[in-house]
């Protein structure tokens, strides 16, 4: 697990679905309450399952960006961006498929998954022609845009209907699967410049703190940054 | 927006206009001439500059001032309200609950007041040290300047580099020579802070030695001659040779390292993120107004940070007026 | 009596000069040590740069931090390669250039041109602007940052390709060099001047062709602590420009563009390090071919920038 990624989205996209999974949530579903969600018993056990990752040294804060690629750790927490990786640029380590494998996520008392990359959006203060706007988006979220995406970043595509020729014993095809079948998207609210902050204030303190402290303060931050919101 | 910048300009136009009669009704008083020709000339050629200043430079200070008394919220920029002092209010609310903004504060303090002695310090030592003819002294001078040539962001990032936990990151390696167990600098908010200052006294202090060297060619010779004619031994001439020709110099470089040193965001940000032990004022401000959009109270901070730095610059400025 | 010069009190014939050697030796020997702590990380940058994943790592731990690795100096040429084109950072040093090039073309005619009047001209409202300049210097950047974000992007409406010129056009302007030009223009006698009117050149041309060939001084200054600034800056582009994704050429700087590139999945250390240095080199180079003028920074009026 790259934990020590908590300077921008890479810690909060890999970990959500551990709180997911442990049956926690974050906030409620207009978006403007986290009191009673972020700070409930099973979210603070999502928390506490990644926490024992680390006192019992199955993970830890020093592991860095490569230590997969040079053989250093035997398992890393990622998605479908480093399956290219993997084929192209570490041959001295993976000299091919054979060589790695790829798991779904953990289920605990459910199943999550991450999901969540690039999103588009028309915004009530566009005072241009926001005819135009939608067919931009349209096109942005069509079948035709999609395989393009695809082609170029080799990413799981958006859309069912885009052709994708995976065998089931791709690991393109476990990744699609476990999409469909347990993704769940990160918490809809206003406020997610500051969910963001204080999940990753919460996975940079894990090592040394207390989690229900951590969450605590995190709740109050981010419930007080939607009570300013509320309203506007 | 566009309105109230107008209204603005039109201010300011009335302002100028009004020095302009002033200076025109006192010309004789003043035994000042003024001919219509330069004066055009003079107004086209301010024109570039004064219109630059006015739009990204008087502006924005004017705006600031404004929003700290508003609740602007950066994705609605036409729903905003005055709320006065709300924003001071949320500000001490939060200072006494011992919020971000509290930690930013003594962030920065515990910043400023570690790495203004370390700094000048070094760069006086090793100002003193180059201070000599020889090749010998011109190479070091090169190595003490090298860190200076980095900028922050590339020094921050080397940094983490060097202050990575477990046995990957440098000093850990080195540390681990000696049997130290490997230590976590930047997340442990007890040596967080203490790295972020060391190493930036690392990039800084070539520059301010630089200065010292300066400052200490304009001493002149014969003073310590006649000093050591007098009987005094290194340690005095220092005093009272070399201190002496060195203290305004000393006095400018300590404030601007100061104001530097309060200014601070660049390590924080990029090394360790939006932490409450590394987090600094400016970061927050950048964080509470750009990141969580909240530019009423991101300006009402700001509005104070100015006070403070502002009145600090313009001493500081008063002070070498003379020269 | 036989007293020889051997005599005298004073006269140590053999002491002083070993001891002036020893002295000397103890300063270098303290100057090597002082100068590779402070160089020591530079080195490891430098090194590393040069290193593969699994040669950097296992060169962690011992003398080979700071040294290139040598067996494999092919790795090198890789890693800089990959950041350079794989990576485009030949395409954000070309754009910090272009900035920067811009940026003290119109720092110098447009401060420089507010400095001459300043210093040279008089007409009425010139108290008013003084005033200005001794107020607006003081102000710290940090916190007119975000109400300079809503100008340009919402009161200017610069987006996409537009938004360069929200980068460039504020660093055009800056009190600092108008004022740091109105206290040298100040000091060139007037006789100048007047020769070249009489010789019917208008206030233009007396700038043009007299007062800016007699400023060679400050406005090598100028132009170095503006190419400084401008490379270094990465913040403001941050905010300001698109970020680098879309196909076209990317308008980013390269220091901006540091930070997108050391989150790519899967760059190695050695590429990480490789970018530093790319990114130090120009600022290098300006150091040693400028340290005349960089000094003389320091000098002008005791103030720094």
């Amino acid at each position: 697990m790259r934990l020590s990624a908590t300077k921008d989205e890479t810690a909060p996209y890999l970990l959500y679905p551990f709180i997911y999974a442990a049956g926690g949530e974050f906030v409620s579903a207009d978006g403007y309450t986290a009191t009673g969600y972020y700070d409930s018993q099973a979210t603070a056990k999502g928390f506490q399952f990644i926490k024992d990752l680390i006192t019992n040294g199955y993970t830890s804060y020093a592991i860095g960006a490569t230590d997969f690629f040079t053989g250093k750790v035997g398992m890393y927490l990622s998605s479908g961006w480093t399956i290219p990786e993997l084929d192209n640029k570490y041959k001295e380590s993976f000299a091919s498929r054979d060589d790695w494998g790829l798991l779904p996520y953990p289920k605990g008392v459910e199943a999550a998954s991450a999901t969540g990359s690039w999103s588009y959006a028309i915004t009530n203060n566009h005072h241009e022609d926001k005819t135009a706007a939608l067919e931009v988006l349209k096109w942005m979220t069509s079948a035709e845009s999609s395989e393009a995406i695809i082609n170029a970043t080799g990413m799981i595509p958006a859309r069912k209907d885009v052709v994708n020729n995976y065998a089931p014993t791709d690991p393109e095809y476990t990744l699609l699967k476990q999409l469909e079948l347990s993704g769940q998207e990160r918490p809809v609210t206003v406020a997610y410049p500051t969910f963001s902050i204080t999940f990753n204030q919460i996975i940079a303190g894990l090592g040394n703190g207390n989690v229900s402290d951590l969450i605590r303060s995190a709740t109050n931050t981010l419930q007080s940054a939607m009570d300013k919101l509320k309203g506007r | 927006m566009l309105n109230t910048s107008l209204i603005i300009l039109g201010l300011f136009l009335c302002a100028f206009g009004g020095f302009v009669i002033y200076d025109l009704a006192t010309a004789k008083r003043r035994k000042e001439v003024y001919r219509v020709k330069s004066t055009v000339t003079a107004y086209l050629m301010l024109l570039p500059s004064v219109a630059l200043a006015f739009l990204f430079i008087l502006l924005p200070i004017l705006y600031s001032l404004g929003y700290a008394f508003t609740d602007y919220y950066l994705l609605k920029p036409n729903d905003i309200d005055f709320v006065f002092l709300d924003n001071f209010a949320d500000i001490f609310k939060e200072i006494s609950a011992k919020g971000m903004l509290y930690n930013a504060i003594k962030n920065t303090l515990t910043f400023v007041v570690g790495v203004v002695p370390l700094q000048i310090g070094l760069a006086l030592l090793l100002a003193l040290f180059v201070n000599r003819p020889g090749v010998g002294s011109k190479i070091f001078k090169v190595c003490f300047f090298a860190p200076v040539v980095i900028s922050l962001s590339v020094t921050a990032f080397l940094w983490e580099q060097i202050l990575a936990p477990g046995e990957g990151g440098l000093l850990n390696s080195m540390l681990a020579m000696f049997n130290v167990p490997p230590h976590d600098w930047l997340r442990d908010p007890a040596t967080a802070m203490p790295c972020i200052i060391v190493l930036s006294a690392w990039q800084g202090c070539g520059y301010q030695m630089l200065i010292f060297l300066s400052g200490l060619s304009n001493i002149r010779k014969d003073l310590y001659e006649a000093a050591a004619l007098d009987g005094a031994n290194k340690w005095h001439q220092f005093w009272n040779v070399t201190w002496v020709g060195l203290r305004s110099t000393f006095v400018y470089i300590l404030i601007t390292v100061f104001i530097g040193a309060c200014r601070i965001m660049t390590q924080p940000m990029l090394m360790t993120g939006y932490m409450s032990h590394t987090v600094t004022l400016s970061y927050y401000m950048y964080n509470l107004g750009y990141t969580e959009r909240w530019v009423g109270a991101s300006s009402a901070v700001a509005l104070l940070m100015t006070i403070f730095i502002g009145g600090i610059t313009l001493m500081q400025r008063r002070m070498f007026r003379e020269k | 009596m036989d007293k020889s010069i051997m005599d005298l009190p004073n006269f140590r014939p053999n002491k002083t000069p070993v001891k002036k050697t020893v002295k000397e030796v103890i300063y270098h020997i303290v100057g090597i040590v002082l100068s590779l702590i402070f160089i020591l990380p530079i080195l490891y940058m430098l090194a590393t740069s040069t290193k593969g994943e699994v040669a950097y790592a296992e060169s962690i731990g011992t003398i080979n931090m700071f040294l290139p690795d040598f067996a494999n100096l092919g790795v090198a040429f890789e890693n800089y390669k990959s950041v350079l084109l794989d990576y485009d950072i030949w395409k954000y040093a070309t754009n910090s250039f272009i900035y920067a090039a811009i940026v003290i073309v119109l720092n110098i005619l447009i401060n420089g041109l507010a400095g001459y009047v300043m210093a040279k001209l008089t007409f009425p409202g010139k108290r008013l602007l003084s005033f200005m300049i001794i107020f607006l210097i003081v102000v710290p950047v940090e916190t007119s940052i975000i109400p300079l974000y809503s100008i340009v992007k919402i009161m200017l409406g610069l987006k996409q390709q537009m938004s360069v010129l929200g980068v460039i056009l504020p660093a055009a302007i800056s009190i600092f060099n108008v004022f740091l030009f109105m206290q040298f223009f100040q000091n060139i006698p007037k006789e100048y001047e007047e020769a070249a009117r009489i010789d019917g050149a208008n206030t233009l041309g007396v700038f043009f062709k007299v007062i800016l060939p007699l400023s060679k001084p400050i406005l090598a200054t100028v132009a170095v602590f503006c190419f400084i600034g401008v490379w270094n800056d990465y913040l403001w582009p941050s905010m300001i420009l698109p970020a680098a994704d879309d196909g076209t050429w990317p308008l980013l700087p390269i220091q901006t563009a540091l930070i997108t590139i050391k989150s790519i999945e899967g760059i190695t250390t050695g590429e990480i390090m490789a970018s530093l240095v790319i990114t130090s080199v120009p600022i290098f180079v300006t150091y040693v071919a400028a340290q005349k003028y960089i000094v003389q920074g320091f000098g002008t009026s005791g103030l720094k920038m």
